[in-house]
């Protein structure tokens, strides 16, 4: 990530290779670390995959999710920077094979992939019909089927939109944007509880999926953010008005605090009931360094974003909105650490090569793909309907 | 009326407008509210009903509500004499009736926040025909809503008691752990930010009303409209008031019902504990307060002849919102029924299947039906176009959305973990009488307000119309940062007046003034211009200050209340809670601080413009000013400039009046 803004801070054609020569790197050394974790500590290089995994599926489906959700808000401002969303979902199919690696490491990650244990354990044998390794491959491959064919479609219809302007395409693109929202509504939910939540086998809690897609919104609006400020930097895109980064901003903002209310409620709930079925989550995240962990990631995740972009200034300031952007990743990073940390690795955090190795490679995997997908898209058709109101944006 | 400085703006083809309406609107007319061209039609179109006086169909409904009212009124009294002992209640079901009500009425009020501030915030432009409305919705709603837990108190007259006070008890304090008590909080703030809210939205229009009326009616809106002018820099301050209040009551809608449903939910009782349920109360409050604003409109655009300004488009959009907030509901069912089942708690699962088979099966029936199934029906555009279905649709949704808080709060309750102590429950006339009456209370302030208010938010509607009427990019703003400074001038006696027939040509004056060194004392418009800021040169407002500032000590004061009374005050364990919940505290310092945010705003809104009843007896707006006309005023200290100069630059601006008054 620091290689990314480190770059970003001047322009030109060197830095622009210098920025992909980075991003491959760390992609071929995660993927190096990954190799040689699976011989050397395969519980703990597990983990860091499938928190890079999980971060840049998020990433890749926020594309498509915020493209359909600006359609059926009707926004027109956008449309000078809707290529950016749509680089977004072209990550979809790393993600995805990302996802079939994962098959492999179930019997690492997931206590009810054990048959063993299963076993002695009369409340897993209930949820057997659910958590059990051919339903968990079946549903990945369901999930990334869906979202690919449905986010190519979502995509070639805004292209055609674009180029045409035709109403009937506009009704096509609307349709397909709600139908979308509720296919991934259904299926995030099922991913949230299949990756992360089956990771403590025992605990449940409805509001968890909802928390990830906040978790979502939060991360893939924040590499919106990035990838727009990288692109319009490298003319890739064209100029941005600050009312653009004014909206991005607010919308990152309200993101942000639309996490923070799901973590609070969800921890209130189970903190003020305090039934022992469902306190055991926090229980192993209350206890040494991890209650600190927790707190990090609230802090970088909110904290950050609300008091930073509280500000119009702030908002319309790219080099705060990129920090802040960053912050939130970082955030969402160490978020999905507590998540997957301590029932891997135990009462004690570790975070090493195993853990980070591959969690950056996933990472810089997303923007090589987004960039490369963005440099390389045309740029807005020059008949697209929005395209006059979104570059004379202008708001009091 | 304006009618030549509109003619060949109105004849271009609306070629923006025409794609938004792709889906909803008829292909005829493509704008958004197509009974009005000009200022002047909107606010004869709202005004002219409230001067006319109510019609016979008007008569009838307060009669029928008001008959409504006065059963709940006998009711009420009969049981606060009498006591709690005549509901239905029994041993196992200690709460059923009341509560759901008051959850049903709660709910009730979120569309109006949601549609005055998050459609603000989101400049969604369809708002504006239905905001006021809606927002009253939400105050009279929530009245109806308090009117529950008060009965219930028993005792109504020692209500007070709620609230944190020094008393003669020792050192007593209300007990800020408990969700009851963030109830107080939530709903009170709520109440008195949506007043605020409403009212400081409609001073624009109250101004109008008071400019139009005679007598009596001048006198009392007079006081209302606190003195409004419609200046510039009035304008200015009170639409950021209005961002500034929406941007506080987003995340306060979320709150109070977030708050509510933790009344449930910080309970161990299985099906009122899941962690899903704060989210899943709002976004269902939002679904039938939708619902309930679609109920009302449908009705209300026919009884007040408003299908001009509430149009298909209106009703399309928000059938939108119902079928995805519909979605959204069904989405947080499934996830409960799922995670029941994968919980693997015996107890958990019993109270889903008490819940879908057990004795109450068929609310369970109803609510699913009415909440998840017949609102996908607006999933089509031809559903979405019939008023008929849509009005049964959103009937269904209302009477749906009840069931589901009666479904939880009485099934969970009344099959608790000791089957020897399960019972049922039906509610006694009297319990049905008093949710009548509540009915009653709803439409009765909801026809009064009908009756005597301006029901459309006229100032809104008129700058969306001169929006549709007049669009494209005003080349002429680019400019508007190099105009000459134009500093007050120090000796100058006179003030100029010229009066124009829509803002284009205000703004026009204005700039033409000032390339001249004029200086523009103010303008006094019908409308907030778009542009006029900047073409004025005025200072951003500084109001976002004093929010921040008020909202900091409110929370810092009520974080400070809480851990001092709670923990050192009067230290008392509650539930093996720690003295010092932060948890817990978090609530209450979220709503204190809007209130004191919300309230700040307002005061400095009012102490800067001047708005306060009364004064000086000098009117304070020129005539035509909050109806159809622009003003100009201008100031120099130019003697070479003569009366006729500025009469020559009025004529070469358009201007359709003009006058010279003396600097008061």
């Amino acid at each position: 990530m620091t290689t990314v803004i480190g770059v970003s801070a001047s322009a030109g054609e060197e830095p622009r290779r210098h920025l992909r020569a980075g991003l491959r790197l760390i992609v071929a050394l995660g993927a190096l670390v990954f190799v040689t974790g699976l011989f050397a500590a395969p519980d703990r290089v597990w983990s860091g995959f499938l928190m890079g995994f999980c971060f840049l599926t998020a990433l890749a489906l926020a594309g498509p999710v915020f493209l359909a959700f600006l359609t059926m808000a009707g926004a027109r401002w956008s449309a000078v920077l809707e290529r950016v969303p749509i680089a977004m979902a072209s990550a979809l199919p790393a993600a995805a094979a990302l996802g079939l690696v994962l098959l492999f490491g179930t019997h690492n990650l997931y206590e009810w992939a054990h048959p063993a244990v299963v076993e002695h354990d009369a409340l897993l044998q209930g949820k057997a019909a659910y958590l059990n390794v051919t339903g968990f491959a079946l549903r990945l491959i369901v999930m990334f089927a869906l979202w690919i064919l449905c986010s190519r479609r979502l995509v070639a219809l805004s292209t055609r939109f674009a180029e045409s302007g035709s109403r009937a395409v506009a009704q096509s693109r609307l349709r397909w944007s709600a139908g979308f929202i509720a296919v991934v509504a259904v299926t995030f939910s099922v991913a949230s509880n299949d990756w992360l939540m089956s990771l403590e086998p025992h605990w449940f809690s409805t509001m968890f999926p909802l928390l990830h897609f906040a978790g979502l919104a939060a991360a893939g609006l924040s590499a919106a953010v990035l990838l727009a400020l990288l692109a319009e930097q490298r003319g890739a895109l064209e100029p941005l008005r600050d009312e653009h980064l004014h909206d991005l901003g607010k919308l990152l903002f309200a993101m942000t605090l639309i996490w923070a209310y799901c973590w609070y409620c969800q921890y209130m709930l189970i903190w003020y009931t305090n039934i022992p079925e469902e306190t055991t989550h926090y229980a192993s995240r209350r206890v040494g360094a991890w209650w600190l962990l927790v707190q990090t990631a609230m802090v970088l995740k909110w904290g950050v974003p609300f008091v930073a972009l509280m500000a119009r200034r702030a908002c319309r300031n790219r080099r705060v909105l990129a920090r802040v952007a960053v912050t939130v990743l970082v955030g969402h990073a160490l978020d999905l650490y507590v998540q997957v940390g301590p029932p891997v690795t135990g009462p004690e955090p570790v975070v090493g090569l195993w853990e980070l190795g591959p969690l950056a490679g996933a990472v810089a995997l997303f923007f090589l793909i987004a960039t490369a997908a963005l440099e390389r898209s045309p740029t807005v058709a020059p008949t697209h309907p929005h395209l006059t109101e979104s570059r004379s944006y202008h708001t009091p | 009326m304006s009618d030549t400085a509109h003619g060949p703006s109105a004849a271009l083809a609306h070629t923006p407008h025409a794609e938004a309406t792709a889906d909803e609107g008829s292909s005829a007319d493509p704008r958004l509210i197509t009974a009005a061209r000009t200022p002047g039609e909107v606010t004869r179109d709202v005004c002219e009903p409230l001067e006319r006086g109510p019609t016979r169909l008007w008569y009838l409904c307060f009669a029928v509500s008001a008959a409504a009212l006065l059963v709940g009124a006998v009711c009420v009294t009969y049981q606060v004499a009498v006591g709690i002992g005549t509901w239905g209640l029994n041993r196992t079901v200690g709460w059923a009736f009341d509560i759901t009500n008051f959850v049903f009425w709660v709910g009730i009020g979120h569309a109006g926040t949601l549609i005055s501030a998050v459609l603000l915030l989101m400049r969604q432009r369809w708002r504006t025909s239905i905001n006021r409305s809606a927002e009253a919705m939400t105050l009279f709603a929530v009245m109806c809503a308090g009117l529950f837990p008060l009965i219930h108190m028993g005792r109504p007259w020692l209500a007070y008691w709620v609230f944190p006070y020094p008393n003669t008890r020792g050192p007593l304090w209300v007990n800020f752990r408990s969700p009851l008590l963030w109830d107080v909080f939530a709903i009170g703030t709520y109440f008195t930010i949506s007043a605020v809210f409403w009212y400081i939205g409609m001073l624009p229009d109250l101004g109008t009303v008071r400019d139009r009326a005679k007598g009596l009616r001048k006198r009392v809106f007079a006081f209302l409209a606190l003195r409004w002018d419609g200046s510039a820099r009035t304008w200015s301050r009170w639409e950021m008031a209005c961002l500034l209040l929406a941007a506080l009551a987003t995340p306060l809608v979320v709150s109070v019902h977030s708050v509510v449903s933790s009344d449930f939910a910080t309970a161990v009782i299985p099906g009122w504990h899941t962690t899903i349920f704060p989210p899943y109360f709002v976004i269902g409050a939002v679904f039938s307060g939708f619902a309930m604003v679609l109920t009302l409109m449908i009705v209300a655009r026919k009884v007040m002849s408003l299908q001009g300004y509430i149009t298909e488009r209106h009703i399309g959009a928000m059938c939108k919102v119902l079928v995805f907030t519909s979605s959204i509901v069904a989405m947080a069912y499934a996830t409960e029924l799922f995670v029941a089942w994968y919980s693997g708690s015996p107890y958990e699962q019993f109270a889903f299947a008490n819940r879908l088979f057990g004795p109450a099966g068929w609310a369970y029936g109803i609510m699913v039906a009415c909440n998840v199934l017949t609102p996908q029906l607006l999933w089509f555009r031809k559903v979405r176009r019939s008023i008929g279905t849509i009005f049964v649709i959103s009937l269904l949704v209302n009477v749906g959305m009840w069931f589901e808080r009666f479904v939880i709060i009485v099934t969970s309750l009344g099959r608790d973990f000791l089957p020897s102590s399960w019972t049922g429950y039906a509610p006694t006339l009297i319990e049905l009488g008093t949710l009548l009456g509540s009915f009653g209370l709803f439409f009765t302030c909801f026809l009064l307000f009908c009756r005597y208010l301006p029901m459309i938010a006229m100032a809104e509607v008129r700058a969306v119309v001169a929006e549709q009427e007049h669009h494209g990019h005003d080349t002429a703003a680019d400019a508007d940062a190099a105009l000459p400074e134009s500093p007050t001038p120090p000796r100058a006696s006179m003030r100029h007046c010229g009066v124009f027939a829509a803002p284009e040509g205000l703004l026009a004056a204005v700039r033409a003034a000032r390339r001249r060194g004029l200086h523009v004392v103010d303008t006094y418009t019908p409308h907030p211009v778009h542009g006029l800021d900047a073409a004025l040169g005025l200072r951003r407002s500084r109001l976002p200050f004093v929010t921040l500032a008020c909202g900091a000590v409110g929370a810092a004061l009520a974080l400070w209340f809480q851990y001092w009374s709670s923990s050192s005050d009067w230290p008392l364990d509650v539930g093996g809670k720690p003295l010092d919940s932060f948890p817990a505290f978090v609530p209450v310092a979220f709503e204190v601080m809007v209130l004191l945010a919300g309230l700040g705003t307002a005061v400095a809104l009012l102490w800067r413009s001047r708005l306060l009843p009364g004064g000086s007896t000098q009117k304070p707006a020129p005539a035509g000013a909050t109806d159809d006309r622009f003003v100009v005023m201008l100031e120099h200290a130019d003697a070479s400039l003569s009366r006729a100069d500025i009469e020559q630059l009025w004529v070469d601006q358009g201007a359709v009046d003009s006058w010279t008054e003396q600097r008061p």
